[in-house]
């Protein structure tokens, strides 16, 4: 790794660890929203240094992006208001450093066994170009990229499904109400 | 540079059948009239049936393998297929009978069944982890559907979609670490090449162990092993009692042949470092879900620990890995199926339309008030428990001697002693039915339309899997099994 991407990662981390830090310790949810894109965006950055520009663009159009403003807009529209503050918990903060360490734990273990992987013969080489993720996905896993769709209609329909019993039973109040 | 996979469309017809249907159902659900509405049931039952000739087509076909490798229909995946084909024909059957007594109109309940029966298919003929991994999740985000869907019990059933989603995604996320680890140790997804670089002794054994590990605390969630199964009783009470009944046999199952699939396909060379762990498991299992199922008096909740206790035999089977344990595998998968829909029918009728939880006293007298259904919970229960005549004796014969062979006498010695202890709790409900007088007010219950059919047919399967004329099946599943 050269100097200059060493700053680059620097900087990126102590970004995505700053934002996920003030995340959990912001009381507005807004401000911890908007605090999570920023950490969003730094783990993009930091897999661009990683040579996978796609990954880089996905993680921002769709987290940053789409999954965020849907958070933002259901936060505003059920206009949520300040939180109970979860490391004010006694308890809570030590389950939470409980789980920092074990995660901290994980994180060593990946690393420590970092290096003794050789890639398969078969795999891409870096950089991973966007049209050779997609020879890959719409050749050999075809199978699994088509039944996505399935999954995705399944929740679609999940969706519509529990939202609406509440809609009808609403409706059934107001027919009683008339009745009376 | 661009490869067309050599699709097969032979091996790949069943899950076109039942896709089709499903989507067909979905759209009626939504725009149909209320005739079409009402033939739902039987447009589901018709596709399941077409599915299955398509199955046996496949079984005719040159080569297993479909989609360079993603689709692996072997015998295992064939057998698994029929056991989910059959698993979700009974509860569509049982859906159009007992879902409306819930009193919220959730037609697509027969979309999501078929939706998530393709899943289960997937999982057990997956040849690649990424496949197995999407079956997964199309038939678990199925169920977290359904187990909402209350209607008047709504609340109950909300805790229990809740609970049930968060541990999934929970467990998922264990799953999905552990591919990636996998992924990490031998360099590829694909189960067959996989397997070859671990026989080769050129995989990471760090990697390997640990993402072997992860992987089987993601499967045991599904499949409810302890010390994973938590979540299983308080779901299986909250959900719709047809949900459940799906839930305890279906994902169960298929879990188990993911399992198969990742343990012994990809992972047999390192049998020596899953065996001890699976074993733990398998006791745990066992004594905990039988002993816990001693002190329940709800039975929706005694039939939830008896369900984790059957995991912990299957769980043998694969933990021996060998010839008689696949063996033993695919046919109690087959046997556990048709009992346990018989008593979650059985559970069904007794509840009537009330769908309140149902305490085990109120089946007292049930072999006056419906002796037909007291008669096929009797066999249920005396099937689960491993009584001799019946189907459930081979399975935990073959279970508990491919635990032997594999060289765990020990294992297979408590494995006979939980099935002994077991026997009190599913004899205490038959002498509740036919020994004890009906609770005062109690009326006649008549069966009639799909319910009977759908008691039947989990009889008549039974028997089948039991009587000597059955032993062909046994036979067949050791030719699976090749």
């Amino acid at each position: 790794m050269s100097v200059g991407s060493l700053i680059a990662f620097c900087i990126l981390a102590l970004v995505a660890i700053f934002g996920a830090f003030r995340m959990l310790t912001s009381h507005h949810p807004v401000h911890s929203a908007l605090y999570l894109v920023l950490n969003f965006c730094a783990t993009a950055g930091i897999y661009l240094l990683l040579t996978a520009p796609f990954i880089a663009i996905v993680q921002i159009a769709v987290y940053a992006g789409a999954i965020m403003v849907l958070f933002l807009f259901i936060m505003m529209y059920l206009n949520l208001g300040f939180t109970r503050d979860i490391l004010d918990d006694k308890r809570r903060r030590w389950v939470t450093l409980v789980a920092a360490v074990l995660l901290g734990a994980l994180i060593w273990m990946g690393a420590a066994l970092h290096g003794a992987v050789t890639l398969p013969a078969n795999a891409l080489p870096p950089p991973y170009k966007v049209e050779e993720i997609g020879m890959v996905l719409f050749g050999t896993y075809a199978l699994p990229f088509e039944v996505a769709s399935i999954l995705l209609l399944v929740a679609m329909m999940g969706a519509v499904v529990i939202a609406r019993p509440q809609l009808r039973a609403e409706s059934d109040t107001k027919k009683e109400a008339a009745q009376r | 540079m661009y490869q067309v996979p050599d699709v097969h469309l032979l091996t790949f017809l069943p899950f076109v059948a039942v896709v089709l249907t499903g989507l067909v159902t979905m759209v009626l659900s939504a725009f149909g009239t209320e005739e079409q509405q009402a033939r739902l049931p039987r447009i589901g039952l018709l596709g399941l049936a077409v599915s299955g000739i398509a199955l046996l087509l496949a079984g005719t076909a040159r080569t297993n393998s479909s989609f360079g490798g993603m689709l692996n229909m072997d015998g295992t995946a064939v057998w698994f297929h029929i056991v989910f084909l059959i698993t979700t024909a009974l509860t569509v059957a049982l859906a159009a009978d007992h879902f409306k007594d819930l009193g919220a109109e959730h037609r697509e309940i027969y979309a999501l069944l078929l939706f998530a029966c393709m899943g289960m298919m997937l999982m057990a003929a997956a040849g690649n982890l990424v496949v197995l991994f999407i079956g997964l999740e199309t038939m678990s985000v199925a169920l977290y559907i359904m187990a909402a869907m209350g209607g008047r019990r709504q609340e109950s059933s909300n805790e229990a979609a809740l609970k049930y989603l968060l541990l999934g995604a929970f467990a998922t996320g264990f799953l999905v670490y552990g591919m990636a680890l996998l992924y990490g140790a031998t360099g590829s997804l694909a189960v067959a090449t996989i397997s070859d670089t671990v026989a080769a002794g050129s995989a990471h054994v760090g990697y390997l162990a640990i993402g072997l590990a992860l992987l089987t605390i993601g499967l045991g969630f599904k499949v409810a092993l302890v010390p994973f199964h938590m979540w299983a009783p308080d779901v299986y009470e909250g959900s719709p009692t047809v949900v459940t009944a799906f839930m305890a046999v279906g994902p169960k199952l298929a879990g188990f042949a993911a399992m198969w699939r990742i343990l012994h396909d990809a992972a047999l060379p390192a049998q020596q470092q899953w065996m001890p762990v699976l074993a733990v498991l398998a006791v745990v299992t066992m004594l905990v879900g039988n002993l816990a199922a001693l002190t329940q008096t709800n039975i929706k909740r005694l039939l939830a620990y008896s369900s984790i206790a059957h995991a912990g035999y299957i769980a043998l089977g694969v933990m021996a890995g060998n010839q008689t344990g696949l063996q033993g595998v695919l046919y109690y998968a087959a046997t556990y199926a048709f009992l346990s829909l018989a008593a979650f029918t059985v559970v069904l009728i007794a509840n009537g339309d009330t769908n309140e939880q149902l305490h085990i006293d109120e089946l007292r007298g049930l072999g006056k008030r419906a002796p037909l259904a007291a008669a096929s919970l009797t066999v249920a229960l005396v099937g689960m428990a491993g009584i001799p005549p019946l189907s459930g004796f081979l399975g935990k014969y073959l279970l508990f001697s491919a635990a032997v062979q594999s060289g765990h006498v020990a294992v297979a010695a408590i494995g006979v002693l939980c099935s002994v202890i077991s026997v009190y709790y599913y004899f205490r409900l038959i002498v509740l039915m036919y020994m004890q007088p009906p609770v005062e007010g109690a009326q006649q219950i008549e069966i009639t339309g799909y319910t009977k059919c759908a008691l039947v047919a989990t009889l008549v399967g039974t028997i089948i899997l039991s009587l000597p004329i059955g032993w062909p099946i046994v036979l067949m599943a050791g030719w699976c099994a090749v």
